[in-house]
């Protein structure tokens, strides 16, 4: 019985189930709480007995009995429409894929009782999700009651995203499914598909990748900091040409030293006026794609008349200081500490483990 | 008149983690640790600094989903049961070590400080711990700040700025329901900045946010006073960058504080350490041991022969570590203001969950800090980001560099082989949830409750948290469903406000499981 059919039916339907049950102390709990009493009791019974006791099978049954063949007729619906599209598909492997999938369709149709996980589901639960769960039962049927099947492999926008991760890397991937991706092969040249790194202001790319067949990502290596790049991805032509299927937006690398460039702008921005009054005050005075810090600098130092003090210059500022100040800052001071509390308690967590592993600390009576 | 001033931030965020469907799920324990060993303890101390007219400043990121958690029912219920069964069971423990005078003095300890904090959390302010920590705000002592709707990631956004946008701007609207204003300061997720952030900043009068030291280091052009004084970005947002000997010297392995020998150990717990009969009751039902937060060792030393700890004895290494803590941030001062000639700002930043949590007397630590500041000298002061910029207005107008206080400091903790496969879902979500708002913008009650849930199934598969955990973690099957079960969610609700068949008895459970911001407004992905 899945979650949401307890939730659509009544509280006394829900009490009437629990007594069934025979559970107690249950006439203070709210609906919710009722369910989710029900649902344990049900799992522990299927756990201990391995099936359904008659009791809890008659019980669910009759509650969940219409709302099951609704379901059933839906999902034998879809299974069809599956079947059909998969018919339909002209490649290879997305036949190999159909032959895969029956099983589980078989899996969900072939049975009254309530909805069992595919087998991509199960295979998963029981590789990741019973060892930190209450109890293996009841987090299997988390999973199960949404029957959400999972996230496809791709949405075919053809997008080309490329982002930098740091000074040196950029990452790239493309949303293609695998038969754009195959009929896109299918036209290239060579069979391959390119991905090119341009640098902003050049017109010939930096790297040209030949990238494998089954790949969706990419990390590439600029290894130039504050520089600004963009990706294509498509593939040479029979006959030459190169042909474009994702053209992506720009992204810069971060700065990975302190900037040569040494002018100073002040700006006064009291706290207490709001941007947007900030905004009002500076009405007809700023320039096209100004932004507000800049337009502000420029007409404090213009003298402007601001309701609120302005300072645009802080005090003399030597070479001496800026060495001194340098030398403090210097060396990799501030590459060295940089742990979160997630990193620093998982950090903690496997050693414990690997203490427990070690035996220092041994649980006792165990 | 002070030389300088100190501004402590302490980070305070745990990811969404409410399972109704469930009577105990062992992943709500992150927040019931957190509300007994470091949120209650930050109240007391700021309760006993008050009531003794200590003048303090500290500054506190609540998250959006620390917040919701904490005001939510359920879990309210649950931490009520959480911490009566560990009285219990140290009522138990009081009994069991009779013979043994140092374990049944912290038996005794630990049971009067769960009842203490029982009575806290239930008499003191109702259940409401998110109206405490307002309290404080509301005397001028605390400022606290806003983060991300969900602690997204907000640089790996940026194909789709309206989601960075909507995190930000639904953060807002949720301080003010928590807080009854506006938040002034922002702590970005994982302190990832890009430039262009700021714009959104703007727009939400966020005045501030905090970055990692290089992020303002290798801003352009070079900041003059270094990570000392805050910068303005182009947008008039100030960024404030951390003090990195300051962090050394609480966190370092080596040096840190935290590893004193008469510190308590944070391995040894009853929870592993007791008859498996006598303690299976306070453990997990199906029998998993895990820390029960009852632990009797000090660190010791280098050697797996623990000594019982001595409250009395650390608490001394508290306060001399404290001491120590002003003393060197007099000195910090005292040198940087000779350079600068103006007075120097130190940002100390911290993970909140790292106090009390993991170092057990941090909160303690904390409170000595900020009595000895206010009495004991005379060269620096603490303050608050707001306040300073308040007293001083004139800054040097910076673009910071895109960074982020993760391992490496840019992206690489959350884009890397075990995470990245989550981008080109959650970029196509974030595309569809703005297609869905602009399309639909005349939806029926059914359907805006379906836009509703649609945004905050999105902004909970958002939460940087996941990507962190499949990185790092022992939790990476929770955080690997989390992810997809959203994902679904969100896909299915997109399929349904498309054609038109919204399942209303699904919408209500999945309404009831992920029930984070309810009055949530979806026009702001439009």
């Amino acid at each position: 019985m899945k979650k949401m059919d307890l939730l659509t039916r009544t509280k006394t339907e829900l009490l009437k189930v629990a007594h069934r049950l025979g559970l107690r102390g249950i006439s203070t709990l709210n609906k919710p709480e009722l369910a989710a009493r029900i649902r344990r009791a049900q799992q522990a019974r299927s756990v201990k007995t391995m099936r359904p006791s008659l009791g809890v099978a008659v019980a669910a049954h009759k509650l969940t009995n219409d709302l099951k063949r609704r379901a059933i007729r839906k999902r034998a619906k879809a299974a069809a429409a599956r079947a059909r599209a998969a018919r339909k598909s002209v490649s290879p492997a997305r036949k190999i894929k159909a032959v895969v999938k029956s099983p589980k369709t078989a899996a969900v149709l072939g049975t009254d009782q309530a909805p069992v996980a595919t087998s991509a589901a199960v295979k998963e639960l029981s590789a990741h999700k019973f060892d930190v769960a209450p109890t293996p039962a009841a987090r299997k049927q988390v999973f199960i009651e949404d029957n959400l099947g999972d996230l496809p492999e791709a949405y075919g926008t053809g997008r080309l995203f490329l982002v930098a991760r740091d000074p040196h890397w950029l990452f790239a991937y493309w949303d293609l499914s695998w038969q754009q991706m195959a009929d896109d092969r299918g036209q290239a040249v060579d069979g391959r598909l390119v991905l090119r790194v341009f640098e902003k202001n050049h017109a010939e790319p930096v790297q040209e990748l030949t990238l494998q067949h089954d790949s969706r990502n990419w990390y590439i290596h600029v290894g130039k900091a504050a520089t600004t790049y963009s990706a294509q991805l498509g593939y040479w032509r029979q006959g030459g040409g190169f042909n474009v299927i994702g053209q992506s937006r720009e992204a810069t690398t971060p700065a990975a030293a302190v900037s040569p460039d040494t002018t100073a702008r002040f700006v006064t921005i009291p706290l207490d006026f709001s941007f947007r009054e900030l905004t009002n005050m500076l009405k007809g005075h700023v320039r096209d794609g100004e932004r507000l810090a800049d337009a502000l600098h420029r007409l404090e130092l213009a003298g402007f008349s601001f309701p609120f003090k302005v300072e645009v210059a802080l005090g003399p500022w030597t070479a001496e200081q800026a060495a001194a100040l340098e030398r403090l800052l210097g060396g990799d001071l501030w590459r060295r500490i940089r742990m979160g509390s997630f990193e620093i308690s998982e950090w903690l967590r496997r050693r414990l483990l690997e203490e427990l592993g070690s035996g220092t600390v041994r649980p006792r009576n165990d | 008149m002070p030389q300088g001033y100190v501004a402590l931030i302490l980070h305070a965020h745990l990811p969404f983690v409410r399972h109704p469907e469930y009577e105990e799920f062992l992943e709500e324990d992150w927040l019931y640790e957190a509300i007994t060993e470091t949120y209650i303890p930050i109240i007391r101390v700021m309760e006993g600094l008050v009531r003794d007219g200590v003048d303090f400043r500290l500054t506190m990121s609540m998250t959006p989903p620390l917040c919701s958690m904490l005001l939510d029912p359920l879990l309210q219920d649950r931490y009520v049961k959480h911490i009566s069964r560990l009285i219990e069971l140290t009522g138990k423990e009081i009994e069991r070590t009779k013979q043994d005078q140092a374990f049944h003095d912290l038996a005794w300890f630990y049971h009067n400080r769960f009842k203490e904090a029982r009575a806290t959390f239930c008499d003191g302010y109702g259940r409401n711990l998110v109206g405490a920590f307002r309290k404080f705000q509301e005397l001028g002592k605390l400022e606290i700040i806003t983060c991300g709707a969900t602690h997204g990631f907000l640089p790996l956004m940026r194909e789709h700025p309206q989601s960075i946008r909507a995190q930000i701007m639904i953060a807002r609207d949720h301080y003010r329901q928590c807080f009854g204003c506006d938040p002034r300061g922002i702590w970005l997720p994982e302190c990832a900045y890009e430039p262009g952030i700021e714009d959104f900043l703007q727009e939400a009068e966020i005045r501030w946010f905090t970055m990692d030291t290089h992020g303002i280091m290798f801003g352009h052009p070079r900041p003059r006073y270094g990570i000392y004084a805050p910068v303005y970005t182009p947008a008039g947002v100030a960024a404030f960058g951390r003090d990195l000997e300051s962090s050394k010297q609480v966190w370092s392995a080596e040096e840190g504080y935290p590893g004193d020998y008469e510190y308590r150990d944070f391995y040894r717990d009853v929870g592993f350490d007791l008859d498996f009969e006598y303690i299976k009751p306070y453990i997990h039902p199906d029998g998993i041991r895990c820390f029960t937060g009852v632990k009797y060792y000090k660190i010791t030393g280098r050697t797996v022969h623990k000594q019982p700890y001595n409250r009395g004895r650390a608490l001394e290494k508290a306060a001399s570590h404290a001491g120590n803590f002003m003393f060197n941030r007099e000195k910090q001062v005292e040198h940087l203001y000779g350079v600068m000639r103006r007075e120097p700002l130190i940002i100390s930043p911290y993970d909140a969950e790292l106090y009390g949590h993991w170092w057990f007397e941090g909160p303690e630590f904390l409170d000595y800090f900020m009595r000895k500041v206010a009495y004991d000298q005379h060269v620096f002061k603490l303050t608050t980001p707001s306040e300073y910029l308040r007293m001083f207005p004139t800054q040097q107008i910076v673009t910071p560099s895109a960074s982020s206080w993760g391992n490496k400091g840019y992206w690489e903790v959350w884009l890397e082989g075990s995470n990245a496969w989550i981008y080109p879902h959650l970029h196509v979500a974030a595309e569809r949830m703005t297609e869905l708002v602009r399309h639909f913008h005349r939806a029926d009650p059914l359907g805006q409750r379906a836009l509703r849930q649609a945004a905050r199934e999105l902004l909970l598969a958002q939460s940087s948290d996941w990507a962190f955990i499949m990185k790092t973690g022992t939790t990476v099957p929770y955080a690997v469903k989390r992810t997809k079960d959203h994902l679904l969610r969100f896909t299915r609700l997109y399929e349904q406000i498309k054609s038109g068949h919204i399942d209303e008895s699904w919408l209500a459970s999945v309404e009831w499981r992920d029930n984070i911001f309810p009055d949530l407004n979806y026009q702001h992905y439009a």
